[in-house]
């Protein structure tokens, strides 16, 4: 019987040998002299060392700010450098003409006149900002940062699930994880040559540096945070460090004249381009959300005079919404003119009649995300599911279909996971981070996610999934 | 910088310094009791250790009589007690955390360490069963992270607001030691009294790693004037009031800013203060007098710090 799965090791072979993929011979020869106890020693090793370290994240809803590690594998998820190449024009392909599209949505809107998209899709959607009808953004960029994530299923073809546009996260964990597995096994890097992403901070800040508002020749930067108690925190401080800017909280920014300050010991510091973690409801209470007493009363005043570049611009919601997915490759054949080169998952919006009708009689087989969620939350995985369960899906499609879509579930592929019963498969997604302000930049890799639960499909961590540092190397001959 | 950066790190070195002080006078009055089986002794001596932390009242509240294993307890483990060590820990590990970008990765994980460590330790019978190693570990911890940071730091307002939290609750805390009372002055004789004082001083020494240094300095026995003499005024002594208000000055002129000249004036003078005058003088003045004066002016200093550079939530 064929494996259910494709494997990102072992090839799907004849019955008895296992044969392994070219791009893991390597790994594998290696990894066959290495005692068990001794891996178990490493995972230890890792564990206390990201404690340590405190490489941590801040559970949600906890009280006592209760800190926690993310799993980390010690097994690789391996690219062969030719499938990242393709893999990398793709994504880059994609966010180019997502930022395209932002543009054009919140000027023109060709795409709506062209018949292209359905206009009341994007006007009467709750992530379309009326605020940012008609301002211009230094290069037309709007999502600098854009984390898109990929799963492979099938035979073996890579999909795109998901474009992340707002405030993508797990950069940090990319560069830890590699970081992570050169100091506990420094003697397989010597032996494989793994292209380097450590130069990603510096990616970054070129991209915010050229990002600056015209006219500013040496901007002042900062990354803004929703503050230490934020499950990103971690993140947040370490990208800032390593790019050597200011970590700053909403209270200490102000705004005078169309401009925005930072206090410091020195008197106030205006500040020019601001990395926000912080989402666009929380970022001015004089125009968003009034409750927030994270962001800058002001903020959108200062961002609408050209005096302040955010990254990512207000309004990128309306590109990543799950209802206007479907319509990316459209988007790419019509900003660009090219053929899209990574394959969309087949969507069915419930908002349509005759997708409604075809996911309610087939929703066992069916994923159902919420058109506005994120992180694993508000989800159904059909095949898993309870008859409860079901019924509870069943009955909020009907009471609101434009809140949902449903995808076939995908036959995620697996990767060898070091796992509490030794080495066994684990399905695995992919987050590469894509960087754009004049121009575009990637680093080999990005941020593997594993579900650490025998037969699970969700990889977030805050449904109990891992990460695995992720390798892009060029094979020999 | 950022003033709640600059906030963050002047309070994580507070804490980390009044940790290492709390733990010094811990273990000479455990020392030191433990050199008697005098009751009432005892008991005076906990008090007082009580008294000079403010926590007198507190304790008291929480556990009624004085001894050994419950004062040790209480300042060490109180979730309760502001000072305790492990709120100190905590609350400087919190500092740190937020700031953590702005100090270098060896202060930021030598810090986090000392408290995941710290609550594994007190998980175990360690400090009821041997507390001079908790003690000693506690210090011990803290002169790592003082090495990491001089060892790792760049000389910059990030180094200076550490310093600035450091030496200000230094002073503040070797203040606090010279008023503090070992023994019971009651001796019968001159002649024991004169004993009685001798330990009594020789443990302050101690806690304030002391004795080695007045040994260097004068070569002589310990006199309760010398002792007074070197705490107050030697420029050298690491944990001198002279050291400590010099350090203060020193590094409030490096972050000076357009508020901050009155701060400046009142640091300048406190120094100029214990530079030119005698113990002799001190002496004349009344030692408790010049303590609690010393200590007014610390906390002037203090607040100046406070309002010319730190946060301070805006409405």
């Amino acid at each position: 019987m064929a494996p259910k799965f494709y494997d990102e090791i072992w090839q799907q072979e004849a019955k008895k040998t296992r044969v392994p993929r070219k791009h893991y011979e390597e790994y594998l020869k290696w990894l066959d002299r290495q005692e068990e106890a001794l891996l178990v020693n490493k995972r230890e090793e890792a564990e206390a060392l990201f404690q340590q370290v405190g490489i941590t994240f801040s559970v949600y809803g906890d009280g006592e700010g209760t800190e926690r590690t993310i799993p980390f594998d010690i097994i690789p998820r391996v690219f062969p450098s030719r499938e990242w190449t393709a893999l990398q024009r793709g994504v880059e392909q994609r966010v180019r003409a997502l930022n395209m599209f932002l543009h054009d949505v919140y000027h023109d809107k060709d795409m709506i006149r062209a018949g292209l998209i359905p206009a009341d899709l994007i006007i009467n959607n709750a992530q379309y900002r009326p605020e940012m009808v008609g301002l211009d953004v230094p290069h037309r960029t709007y999502a600098h940062i854009a984390g898109i994530d990929i799963v492979r299923a099938g035979k073996g073809e890579l999909y795109v699930l998901e474009d992340n546009l707002r405030v993508p996260s797990g950069v940090s964990y990319m560069l830890e994880n590699r970081k992570m597995m050169m100091r506990l096994f420094p003697d397989l890097f010597s032996k494989i040559k793994v292209t380097p992403i450590a130069h990603y901070p510096d990616l970054l800040l070129e991209t915010l540096i050229e990002s600056a508002p015209e006219g500013v020749d040496k901007p002042t930067i900062v990354v803004l945070t929703p503050g230490m108690y934020n499950s990103a925190y971690f993140e947040h401080t370490f990208l800032a460090q390593q790019m050597g800017v200011e970590l700053v909280e909403g209270k200490d920014l102000f705004v005078k004249d169309d401009y925005v300050y930072m206090r410091t010991t020195q008197g106030p510091q205006r500040v020019d381009v601001m990395y926000r973690r912080l989402d666009d409801d929380f970022l001015d209470p004089d125009v968003f959300r009034k409750d927030s007493a994270l962001g800058v009363p002001g903020l959108m005043r200062v961002y609408k005079a050209g005096n302040l570049t955010l990254c990512n611009a207000i309004g990128t919601g309306i590109a990543d919404d799950k209802s206007v997915y479907p319509y990316v490759a459209e988007m790419i054949r019509f900003y660009l003119g090219e053929k899209p080169l990574l394959n969309n998952v087949p969507t069915y919006m419930c908002r349509n009649e005759e997708d409604r009708a075809y996911v309610l009689a087939n929703l066992k087989e069916l994923v159902v995300k919420e058109t506005h969620g994120a992180g694993g939350y508000g989800m159904l995985v059909g095949p898993a599911a309870s008859k409860a369960e079901l019924a509870t899906f069943e009955a909020l499609i009907k009471k609101d279909p434009s809140k949902y879509i449903a995808q076939p579930t995908l036959a995620l592929s697996t990767c060898q996971t070091f796992v509490e019963s030794g080495i066994a498969p684990r399905h695995v997604d992919l987050r590469p981070f894509v960087l754009s302000g004049k121009t575009i930049r990637m680093a080999a890799g990005g941020l593997t996610r594993v579900a650490l639960k025998e037969g699970s499909l969700v990889v977030n961590s805050s449904q109990g999934g891992g990460t695995k540092d992720t390798w892009v190397i060029n094979r020999r001959g | 910088m950022l003033s709640r950066t600059a906030d963050h790190i002047y309070w994580m070195s507070r804490y980390l310094e009044r940790a290492e002080n709390t733990v010094r006078l811990l273990e000479v009055c455990y020392q030191t009791t433990l050199m008697t089986n005098d009751e009432d002794h005892t008991d005076y001596s906990w008090r007082s250790v009580l008294t000079t932390l403010e926590a007198l009242e507190h304790y008291e509240a929480e556990h009624g009589t004085v001894d050994a294993g419950h004062v040790i307890e209480f300042i060490v483990n109180s979730k309760n007690y502001t000072s305790s060590i492990v709120s100190c820990i905590r609350l400087a590990r919190e500092n740190a955390r937020a700031i953590r970008g702005t100090v270098t990765s060896e202060v930021w994980e030598t810090i986090n360490f000392t408290w995941l460590e710290m609550n594994r330790l007190l998980k175990t019978p360690l400090l009821s069963a041997d507390p001079t190693r908790f003690f000693e570990w506690i210090k011990t911890r803290s002169l790592q992270t003082l090495g990491a940071q001089e060892g790792t730091m760049l000389r910059n307002e990030t180094y200076n607001f550490m310093r600035l939290g450091t030496y200000l609750e230094r002073a503040d805390n070797t203040a606090r030691m010279l008023e503090i009372r070992f023994y019971l002055e009651n001796a019968a004789d001159d002649k024991r009294k004169l004993v009685t004082q001798l330990y009594h001083w020789t443990a302050v020494l101690r806690s304030l790693s002391g004795l080695e240094i007045y040994r260097q300095v004068f070569r002589e026995t310990v006199d309760p004037k010398r002792v007074i003499e070197l705490i107050v005024l030697h420029p050298d002594m690491p944990h001198s009031l002279a050291h400590s208000s010099r350090e203060l000055e020193r590094h409030l002129q490096k972050v000076r800013n357009a508020d901050s000249d009155e701060t400046l004036r009142l640091a300048g003078r406190l120094d100029a203060d214990l530079r030119y005058t005698t113990i002799d003088e001190i002496f004349k003045a009344g030692l408790h007098d010049w303590l609690t004066r010393y200590l007014e002016k610390m906390d002037a200093i203090g607040k100046g710090i406070s309002d010319d550079f730190l946060w301070q939530q805006v409405q």
